[in-house]
């Protein structure tokens, strides 16, 4: 019974705020907001930066309100948003081009058992180029396949794989210099 | 290429990360909302006036076009009065026939006068009459009553001939009738000018119809008249008090000293 009240409070506030109902809209966004931030914060290393984009995004998803199918998740519906306004700042803003490439090599599983606080984790992810950085974050962490990713970016798929290669032999090696920056100061 | 430990714990952590944004990204979103509404609005606002001014053009076109088409109204009148002057020449036609029948008639009197020997040549008269008759209908186009009026004539003619044939001195007698239908004649010529001048009445009328608004023209003259002597009288009026105003001063001068 809590679920379905929740559900169709969900469903009511998105009826509302498609009125303009700034009350509800408020409400939607106070409710999504932090998470959205983190999801900008992943592409974007400047807070600021993140924030405005993530102001843009919610007035793209509240002008966009009345589209949205209740079919998937209200919020992985928003973060779809999110994500996208992401990659189109990067993409126009700081002009990241992709060159086509095809080759990629298959990596070594050494699987780091370390486990990292989200500041380093985030660290890690800054630590990349902008272009390794978004399709890191596409298909490691939002779940996106290399197909989706290409179609996404207007690039191959074969880039795709190949650029998510060269993020991962960067990360990796970020990953073993920051164990053994901890490793020295301990 | 499946995503290793490290991916998955990172995936974790970060799905599990909030951060809070500012106080004033709620307050931006709120303005950036109010003015994509003011914008809305103003959008609806510029559609209605947009509408409203197209629906204004329309209606006065629309009107324009009425009057246009009223303007053209009396001109088919007009049109339509020509085609009573053709009604009027027309019975000028129907008159003319008769005149067209007396030569008819007189030539065939001529062929008459000529064939009094002969009963061979009495037929050619008939057709020279007839050749005529038809003739005369093609070039008038006649109305079937007229021909019939023609046809009628025909067995006059053949009398006439008959008795030519027959008897000489009725000759003379055939000219006095023609003579006696030439006044006919003259008569219709008459008619002709009287209905002539009948329809010059009438167009002289319907011209008097049309005075109507010369009417309007001089009640407006005679208003503007009245007008005038009003002013006239207001002016009389005003000198007559004026001069009553001086001589009462005057007296009242006078009395004072």
């Amino acid at each position: 019974m809590k679920v379905i009240n929740l559900h169709k409070d969900e469903k009511e506030l998105i009826e509302l705020a498609v009125e303009n109902n700034r009350h509800a809209q408020h409400q939607i966004y106070s409710k999504f907001a932090p998470k959205m931030l983190s999801v900008c914060r992943q592409y974007i290393k400047d807070v600021h930066q993140a924030e405005d984009i993530m102001i843009t995004a919610f007035m793209k998803v509240f002008t966009n309100l009345k589209n949205f199918e209740h079919k998937g998740s209200f919020e992985g519906w928003i973060r779809r948003i999110m994500v996208n306004e992401c990659i189109s700042f990067i993409r126009v803003d700081k002009k990241v081009k992709f060159i086509e490439d095809e080759n990629y090599f298959e990596e070594r599983h050494n699987n780091i058992e370390s486990q990292f606080s989200v500041e380093d984790i985030q660290f890690l992810i800054d630590s990349l180029p902008d272009g390794y950085k978004m399709i890191f974050n596409l298909y490691a962490i939002e779940g996106f396949k290399h197909n989706e990713i290409a179609g996404m970016l207007g690039i191959s798929e074969g880039t795709s794989k190949s650029q998510l290669s060269h993020a991962r032999k960067m990360l990796q090696e970020n990953v073993m210099k920051l164990k053994n920056y901890e490793n020295g100061t301990e | 290429m499946e995503p290793n430990k490290i991916e998955k714990q990172f995936r974790e952590k970060l799905n599990a990360r909030e951060i809070q944004p500012s106080a004033q990204a709620w307050d931006r979103l709120d303005a950036m909302l109010s003015v994509a509404e003011e914008k809305k609005t103003k959008r609806s606002f510029g559609w209605l006036y947009i509408a409203a001014s197209v629906l204004v053009f329309v209606t006065l076109g629309l009107f324009l076009f009425n009057q246009n088409g009223t303007e053209v109204n009396p001109q088919n009148t007009i049109v339509g009065t020509e085609i009573t002057s053709d009604t009027v020449q027309n019975p000028i036609n129907q008159n003319t026939a008769p005149i067209v029948e007396s030569p008819i008639q007189t030539e065939a009197v001529a062929a008459t006068e000529v064939q009094p020997s002969t009963n061979h040549n009495h037929q050619s008269p008939i057709n020279n009459s007839s050749i005529n008759n038809q003739g005369v209908s093609s070039q008038n186009q006649k109305t079937n009553a007229n021909q019939n009026q023609i046809i009628k004539d025909k067995p006059i003619v053949f009398q006439n001939s008959s008795d030519v044939a027959q008897k000489d001195l009725p000759k003379i007698v055939e000219p006095k009738e023609i003579v006696i239908k030439k006044p006919i004649n003259v008569k219709s010529d008459e008619n002709l000018l009287a209905d002539l001048d009948q329809s010059a009445k009438e167009t002289t009328n319907q011209k008097s119809n049309l005075k109507v608004d010369a009417k309007s023209l001089l009640s407006q003259v005679d208003g503007e008249v009245e007008y005038t002597f009003r002013e006239k009288m207001f002016k009389k009026i005003n000198k007559n008090y004026q001069e009553v105003k001086v001589a009462l001063a005057n007296r009242n001068n006078e009395q004072g000293q």
